[in-house]
């Protein structure tokens, strides 16, 4: 099965289980719990549905393009399912037999692992998912988000589709990945990680992304005092991004890093709950039965 | 016991994975919360058979000998005093007939009891026991809310928090139902089966049937089995390996591997032999840490390129041979990372790194793990010139080195993948750059000592020791200053095992050295550094250490809480010179000589307390029995006092037996209170002295005599 197909064939399945299949955000992010669709949909009474493949951007874990497990950017097919269904691991479960793995055919386990972020105000219960001793999945039942304890709770199922893909394959280099039946993955992403791994390490102007992060979080604020909080998180996540850059650069030092994270939570905070008064002043909408994203 | 109470209990709380860490914990409060309720509901004292039930998915308890029905009981209920019953004619009051008609009864049936308001009417009835199903089923739903774990959570749109979501309930009194709900779901009998076998429904007719029936569908429910079941597979793996092979002793993982499987099976594995080139901790980690894997040793002990897997999976070799193939695998690429780390971490050397540390965290305020060092490497310094004056060959300029670069591990990419080879890396790096072997162990050794009793390792050089009691007592200074103080349970920082760590490595290399000097410099190098405490942070911090003290000494060490507190009494300002005291006292206790003498010293004392006394000194003594104990006293000081000087305290002990027969004497013929006041403060001066001698080894009021064991709990009490 080539990376695309894998891709592919999850959100085939989440389309049948009646998840709204979004495209990944626009903007840099680190993991796709930031896009809006799983970070602002959590929030409040209204169910909800969605999967997308989400480009996760991680600055430190970039490698040259030279370490075969490790990329700077990485594929993570995000599902969000709100409320958490009473079957839910059984849906995921189900959803390994897309590309193959049946629970009667390998030693699945469900291991403690739970999950924070601390810039989001977000934290949550799971585990990581092991294959045959490989962790190919985050599994999270949110319990916060952007500092409100949620109600319902939602699930967060994180598929590593690279991790996935060579597994099936028995792979031992990402880069060596089919992504489809003409190119590979090296093909296609390896001179990214290369410049990518020299930009965030060794060539990103610090002053530049010093002075951006103070101008991204100013704006963030006056969005939100206009009441724009859907743009003002966009400059959130942009402060996330080029603090990750900072912090990859070595220009974050411990003693700043926590202060930074306040500044960056606030921010998102406050965006969360504009979003919740927005949503409350429309009188919920998703409430309504049979709404789009809603499980049938 | 009615003749239900052949019939078992069955309760299975079915949930979605639960922590391993969690299982046993919650399985002993169940099983111990279950046994008081049935006893305080009087259903019988049940046992539970087996001891442990509980897999992943799945907490349970089976139990024997619950009645199937509460024995009647005769109960009192008591209405209006009397005074309010009658009316002044003697007749009842409304409120009587009321409290009557309430109760369905005839006023004549009434009774008179005595009760502490006074005088009252009541009715005495026989209240039917109810049935087992019956009371267990309003009791079972908050016991089971009420397990505590670790961490708790809710899940889809419900409010009820456990440590995962509830699945089923299965709970059953011999073929009956006990019907209750917890978290919106029903008891019943249908259990579930294993994952791989698509989790099946499971009927129980019986609780009896329970552990069979889920074993013919392959789950291993009992808990202490199962872990011997583990333990039988690994053996027969390494058998089948070779002659002689066996795998790693870690009980830690076997318990957790238990709590991670409902059927254990086990595969054998291999691994590209050139990975054998790591070094063994960095090999051995990679299998246990991600993996769970049991590194296999050959027949002397050496790494060979094996593991044995435990497998949560169908028992047929097609399947279990396609698991072994991802495990291998995915060991492989964990391996290729552990290698490219190991090679990787090389090109920067341990001093380089020194500088990186200013971007790792030691703590908010105390600020980063550079300015750490910084303090370690003077606080050492501090250290090792006391150990010196006291005669220990510490060898400074390697603990100061190790003391520069012992947290340069923490910036290594192996240290950040596996955190526990912490100390480890640093000094395989360190011998590779050709650091002194001193320097080296040292590295090593850093983070020893924080275990209990056997299962630690010891602490084997000066250099080592010397460089964990300066890293630890700056963290308990630090957090000391911040009033950042351990409270019952709470101790997020460890700080309990830093403080044991002391105690460990003063005592294995056997150093004296002075706890308040050290203390006193990390004050004043924290001081430096502009942080300085809030309340009396740090001066709490000797009374911590000998709290550590006190238990190495009692559970360690075997020593009788009496002699403990006799020798901490003068103090325990250096460590290995309180237990030794502590010891020597330990052997005397019950001894005749030291019993009088004990007995004598709280004379002593009582004397002394009630005055201020100078030891004496120009002596002005009458009787003969007073100058015979000046004598004794003078030949004790001065036989005793190299003793005592060299630590050897059973010898000093011998020779303070000597002056017990003059005390006596003394105290039998002497008024010490003489009306004169030159022979008074003689002869207190006098007991001062003696006072002052015995004390050296400890405070012998301490001691309990033979026949004061009502004291044994008053001391302990005492000492909190």
């Amino acid at each position: 099965m080539t990376f695309q197909e894998l891709i592919l064939s999850l959100a085939d399945y989440w389309n049948r289980h009646g998840a709204v299949l979004q495209q990944p955000y626009d903007l840099e992010v680190g993991a796709g719990t930031m896009h809006p669709d799983t970070f602002f949909r959590v929030l409040g009474p209204e169910p909800w549905r969605a999967a997308y493949c989400s480009p996760s951007r991680r600055p430190v874990d970039g490698r040259y393009g030279e370490n075969p497990f490790r990329v700077y950017r990485h594929y993570q097919f995000q599902v969000i399912l709100k409320p958490s269904p009473p079957n839910v691991q059984d849906l995921y479960l189900d959803s390994l037999a897309v590309f193959g793995v049946r629970s009667s055919d390998h030693d699945i386990r469900f291991e403690e692992d739970n999950w924070e972020s601390p810039t989001l105000g977000a934290a949550g219960v799971g585990w990581q998912v092991m294959l045959d001793g490989m962790e190919i999945s985050q599994f999270t039942y949110f319990q916060q988000a952007g500092g409100m304890d949620l109600s319902p709770v939602s699930a967060e199922l994180t598929y590593g589709s690279e991790r996935i893909a060579m597994f099936l394959d028995g792979i031992e280099n990402v880069f060596d990945l089919p992504w489809n039946d003409s190119c590979t993955y090296g093909e296609i992403r390896r001179e990214e990680e290369a410049q990518f791994s020299r930009f965030n390490f060794e060539e990103a102007d610090l002053d530049l992304h010093l002075s951006l992060f103070g101008q991204f979080e100013a704006e963030a604020q006056r969005l939100l005092e206009r009441g724009l909080y859907l743009p003002a998180y966009d400059f959130c996540l942009r402060c996330s991004h080029t603090f990750n850059v900072l912090d990859a650069r070595g220009a974050v030092s411990t003693t700043e890093r926590p202060a930074y994270i306040q500044r960056m939570r606030r921010i998102a905070c406050a965006c969360a709950d504009k979003h919740l008064e927005a949503r409350k002043a429309a009188g919920f909408p998703l409430l309504k039965p049979h709404a789009a994203g809603a499980p049938s | 016991m009615s003749p239900d109470s052949n019939r078992y209990f069955l309760l299975e709380i079915g949930c979605e994975e639960i922590p391993d860490s969690m299982l046993l914990p919650a399985l002993r409060y169940l099983c111990q919360e279950f046994v008081s309720l049935a006893q305080r509901e009087r259903l019988g004292l049940p046992t539970l058979e087996p001891d442990w039930l509980g897999t992943p998915r799945r907490l349970a308890l089976r139990a024997a000998g619950i009645s199937g029905r509460q024995e009647d009981r005769e109960v009192e209920i008591t209405g209006p005093k009397v005074e309010v019953a009658y009316d002044a004619r003697g007749l009842p009051t409304r409120a009587l007939e009321g409290f009557a008609r309430s109760q369905g009864v005839a006023l004549d049936s009434l009774l008179r009891v005595a009760t502490p308001r006074g005088e009252c009417l009541a009715v005495r009835r026989v209240q039917k026991g109810r049935s087992a199903v019956e009371v267990l089923g309003s009791v079972l739903a908050s016991l089971i809310a009420s397990i505590p774990f670790g961490k708790t959570m809710r899940w889809g749109a419900g409010s009820f928090r456990f440590a995962r979501p509830i699945q089923w309930v299965v709970c059953l009194h011999g073929e009956e139902v006990v019907p209750f709900e917890v978290a919106g779901i029903p008891s019943g009998r249908v259990s579930r089966g294993p994952r791989f076998e698509g989790s099946p429904a499971i009927e129980i007719p019986d609780a009896r049937d329970y552990v069979t029936l889920l074993q013919s569908h392959l789950v291993l429910a009992d808990w202490s089995a199962r872990r011997v079941r583990i333990r039988e597979l690994v053996e027969q793996e390494c058998a089948r390996l070779g002659h002689g092979y066996a795998t790693e002793e870690r009980p830690e993982l076997l318990d957790t591997l238990t709590g991670l499987v409902e059927h254990p099976v086990a595969a054998a594995g291999n691994f590209d032999a050139s990975f054998l080139s790591l070094p063994g901790p960095v090999l051995s980690t990679a299998m246990i840490h991600h993996q769970r894997f049991l590194p296999v040793r050959s027949e002397r002990g050496t790494p060979v390129s094996h593991y044995v897997a435990i497998l949560n999976c169908r028992p047929d070799p097609l399947t279990v041979d396609r698991i072994r193939r991802g495990n291998e695998w995915v060991l492989q690429a964990r391996l290729k990372d552990a290698d490219f780390f190991w090679k990787e971490d090389r090109k920067r050397t341990q001093e380089d790194r020194v500088q990186d540390l200013e971007r790792v965290l030691f703590e908010a305020t105390l600020g980063s793990y550079r300015r750490k060092v910084d303090r370690l490497a003077r606080l050492a310094e501090a250290l090792c010139g006391d150990l010196r004056s006291r005669g220990h060959d510490v060898d400074t300029p390697s603990v100061l080195e190790a003391a520069r670069i012992c947290k340069s591990d923490l910036t290594t990419l192996m240290v950040k993948e596996f955190p526990e080879l912490q100390g480890i890396m640093g000094s395989l790096y360190a011998r590779l750059e050709g650091k002194p072997e001193p320097v080296c162990r040292a590295l090593e050794q850093q983070y020893r000592g924080a275990g209990e009793a056997e299962q630690r390792e010891r602490f084997s050089t000066l250099e080592g020791a010397a460089l964990a009691i300066t890293d630890r007592m700056d963290t308990l200074t630090g957090f000391f200053l911040l009033d950042r103080i351990p409270t019952g349970s709470k101790d997020p920082f460890g700080l309990r095992r830093s403080a044991l760590a002391v105690v460990q490595a003063a005592l294995d290399l056997r150093i004296h050295f002075s706890i308040s000097g050290v203390i006193r410099r990390a004050v004043a190098l924290y001081e430096e550094q502009g942080i300085r405490g809030k309340g009396d942070g740090s001066s709490r911090l000797v009374p911590f250490l000998e709290e550590r003290l006190r238990h190495v000494c009692q559970q360690a060490l075997g020593l009788r809480y009496d002699a403990v507190n006799a020798a901490l009494a003068v103090g325990a300002d250096d460590i290995l010179d309180a237990v030794l005291r502590a010891q020597a006292l330990h052997a005397i206790r019950g001894h005749a000589d030291f019993e009088a003498l004990s007995l004598s010293f709280r004379r002593v004392r009582n004397i002394l307390a009630e005055e201020e006394v100078e030891p004496l000194t120009v002596p002005t003594l009458p009787l003969k029995e007073e100058r015979a104990l000046l004598k004794a006293l003078e030949k004790a000081e001065r036989d005793a006092g190299p003793l005592l000087g060299s630590g050897d305290y059973s010898m000093a002990l011998q020779v303070l037996a000597g002056i017990r027969s003059p005390l006596d004497r003394f105290f039998e013929t002497v008024l010490v209170m003489d009306p004169d006041p030159a022979v008074r403060k003689s002869r207190l001066g006098l007991l001062k002295r003696i006072s002052l001698l015995l004390l050296r080894v400890g405070d012998f009021a301490e001691m309990v005599l033979e026949g004061e064991g009502a004291q044994l709990t008053s001391g302990v009490a005492k000492r909190g």
